[in-house]
């Protein structure tokens, strides 16, 4: 089995997608509109610090409250390398794991955390609501992509 | 037809139809009217053949009614108590209004059967030229499953892509890929399996000659896990080795990369040719496909072999937003990459958005799924495109192919043929069962979108599907995906190089047909399970 050229390729394809998280939130930075920028005047863009068993509860809690209750599955590192957050529905698979409907139509929900004064606020952003997540450690993120103590 | 309108207040409601939109549903949405099977207090009915009452008459009746708040409408669930009669009525009247070959449906009495096989009897019976059954899709599934969210890419894994090469015994399962180190579980990153690797034993039952149920589900339960946490040993035989190993592996919460690999090959004489093997068209996709396109761009490739033999499809809209990258702007302004067609008592109104029909046009815009939205996408321009396609490469997926063929791109496509799936659904929920059942058929610029047997190389033997210029080429295990020593890739290349006079390598046979009724039927004797174990068990 020919090792080449796979390894270095997901690892730039890793470093891509790092590079892609940190374009995207320059250009959310920027303020352009559509996962629209923080709405408070303190508001910054940020990430979990530290999750644990009780922030991801939090997390988890706020996504389907937003959602009308929907349960909700994410990643155990959510949010913890970007500010957004992509939540649709799971797509079920058929009996070869070919997605169900491969058309889907639909558009997914997105979620900003943000940081607002000292508390870690996630905005939901296609309704603009925003929810504390009061067991969680969030830190700003820098326009580069660092995130900052 | 308030009844219609909670009916349909499920996932789709959510996720696709403003609320404006429900309530122009609920004005389009009858059928035949008048006559037909009338619900009563005892559920009983009366049925005229070729009569239909509106389905929104029968909806939300239900033999056994949910309590309770419905999460995606944040209200009471409109169900009342009715009768597994009334459901099938329900289905009876809705399949005759939005099926897309309702027609062709013989109809049934509904008192004589079940709910779940009434819904199997409301389907087409015909078949494609190649004589597998013309509609392969038709699914139920739990209303409260299929209304589950997760983040993008996220699901219950060891972030292993298992293939099924050979589905009766002696079976053949192997490691297609695997999800970025960063990626997977300590387990999973401590077994070093690698594509091409072969399970031989699943906890402990043969793979290969078991031909109980006891062990297939042990198998299926091994290899696609349903729960963070389950632990399952695995014997595999990596390539070359003559001796088994076992390794232990532990199911996670994985977040699939849906652009794993993105390269640059040596193309036909010393050409740059950019590779991306692009495996799920989920949100996330949208960014990482941006992010590759301007990479290739920067490195000034001449040509494109888009890899999709393991995509299943997924957003259209992140579909026509790739084959605009790749064909550029003068090519698809303002064309259509798939338009929407409804069964003929639609031909100009989209019967559950009540909307006009319009086409998708290839998006030169992101579409906000994971980029800002409105940012011009960039461009390769090619006239043509090498595509590398198996039996998984299915539905949005196969609409990048039909899409670029319709606006005068040369693919060219080498591998298997592809799923056969030019169809979607709007799936709906009706007393906590969400149906799929086929409402309107994708069709590029050309108006061409009848690919039920799938898109296959010209060599496939035997021959199967729509025929498009390439070659026939199995997997090629031995060698990881983007190498250019690896069998399909190689042969893309080889094809790019002088496709006048392209020369394939031997075609292989038995892999032409990945659809065909036998290989379905034996998967699922193979997987049989819940619906939900169904979902998971070829999940990769």
């Amino acid at each position: 089995m020919s090792p080449a050229p796979t390894p270095q390729t997901r690892l730039r394809q890793h470093r891509r997608s790092r590079a892609g998280a940190a374009a995207l939130l320059a250009l959310t930075l920027a303020g352009l509109p559509a996962f629209a920028a923080p709405s408070h005047a303190t508001d910054a863009p940020a990430v979990i610090v530290r999750p644990t068993a009780a922030s991801r509860a939090d997390l988890a809690r706020a996504v389907s409250r937003a959602l009308r209750g929907a349960p909700v599955r994410l990643a155990d590192d959510a949010l913890t390398h970007d500010s957004l957050l992509i939540v649709g529905p799971t797509p079920p698979r058929d009996a070869r794991g070919l997605p169900l409907n491969g058309r889907e139509l639909g558009r997914p929900q997105h979620f900003r955390l943000l940081r607002r004064g000292s508390h870690c606020t996630l905005l939901h952003i296609e309704t603009g609501r925003s929810q504390v997540l009061r067991h969680t450690a969030c830190r700003v993120l820098s326009s580069r992509g660092n995130a900052l103590k | 037809m308030s009844g219609g309108a909670r009916s349909r207040s499920g996932r789709i409601a959510q996720w696709v139809l403003p609320l404006a939109a429900l309530a122009a549903l609920c004005g389009c949405g009858g059928g035949g009217g008048g006559g037909g099977a009338t619900p009563g207090s005892s559920g009983t009915s009366t049925w005229t053949p070729g009569v239909f009452l509106p389905s929104a008459h029968f909806a939300a009746l239900c033999a056994a009614p949910r309590s309770g708040t419905d999460p995606t409408s944040g209200k009471a669930y409109p169900d009342r108590q009715g009768t597994t009669l009334n459901e099938n009525d329900w289905l009876r009247s809705w399949t005759h209004e939005l099926y897309l070959w309702y027609d062709e449906v013989q109809d049934v009495n509904p008192a004589s059967y079940t709910t779940p096989n009434y819904f199997q009897a409301m389907k087409t019976t015909e078949t494609t030229s190649s004589g597998a059954p013309k509609d392969r899709f038709h699914f139920t599934y739990p209303t409260s499953v299929w209304e589950s969210l997760s983040e993008a890419g996220v699901e219950v894994g060891y972030g292993v892509q298992f293939e099924i090469i050979q589905a009766t015994p002696p079976r053949s399962v192997k490691v297609a890929y695997l999800q970025p180190q960063a990626n997977l579980p300590a387990q999973t990153l401590a077994s070093n399996l690698v594509r091409g690797d072969t399970v031989l034993q699943v906890d402990g039952v043969d793979v290969v000659n078991a031909s109980d149920q006891t062990s297939v589900n042990s198998i299926n339960a091994g290899l696609q896990p349903s729960t963070a946490g389950e632990s399952h040993t695995l014997e595999v035989l990596d390539p070359g080795a003559s001796t088994p190993r076992t390794v232990q592996l532990q199911a996670a919460n994985i977040t699939s990369i849906p652009v794993l690999v993105e390269t640059t090959v040596t193309g036909p004489g010393g050409s740059t040719v950019g590779y991306i093997l692009y495996n799920d068209q989920i949100a996330t996709a949208e960014s990482e496909l941006i992010s590759a396109i301007d990479d290739l761009k920067s490195k000034s490739v001449t040509d494109l072999v888009l890899d999709l033999r393991y995509d299943g499809g997924g957003y259209l809209d992140v579909a026509s937003e790739l084959a605009y990258m790749i064909a550029g702007p003068n090519q698809t302004a303002g064309e259509t990459f798939e338009l929407q067609q409804f069964n003929n008592q639609y031909p100009t109104t989209n019967p559950v958005t009540g909307q006009p029909i319009s086409p998708t046009l290839f998006h030169d815009t992101t579409q906000g799924f994971s980029a800002t939205a409105g940012q011009a996408l960039p461009t390769l321009n090619l006239m043509r495109v090498a595509v590398i396609t198996g039996r998984d490469t299915c539905s949005a997926s196969e609409s990048i192919i039909n899409g670029l063929q319709g606006v005068g791109v040369t693919v060219y496509q080498i591998g298997a043929a592809t799923c056969g799936k030019p169809y979607g659904f709007y799936p709906q929920d009706n007393c906590g069962t969400t149906y799929f059942s086929i409402q309107f058929q994708g069709v590029n610029a050309k108006g061409f979108g009848s690919y039920g047997d799938g898109f296959s190389p010209a060599n496939t033997t035997p021959a199967a599907g729509v025929p498009v210029p390439g070659c026939s080429v199995a997997d090629d295990f031995s060698h990881a995906l983007g190498d250019p020593n690896e069998g399909r890739l190689a042969a893309a290349l080889a094809y790019l190089a002088n496709p006048q006079a392209a020369t394939c390598p031997s075609p292989p046979t038995g892999i032409a047909a990945p659809a065909t009724v036998s290989q379905r039927q034996l998967l699922q004797r193979i997987f049989a399970r819940s619906p939900l174990r169904q979902i998971r068990i070829l999940r990769r």
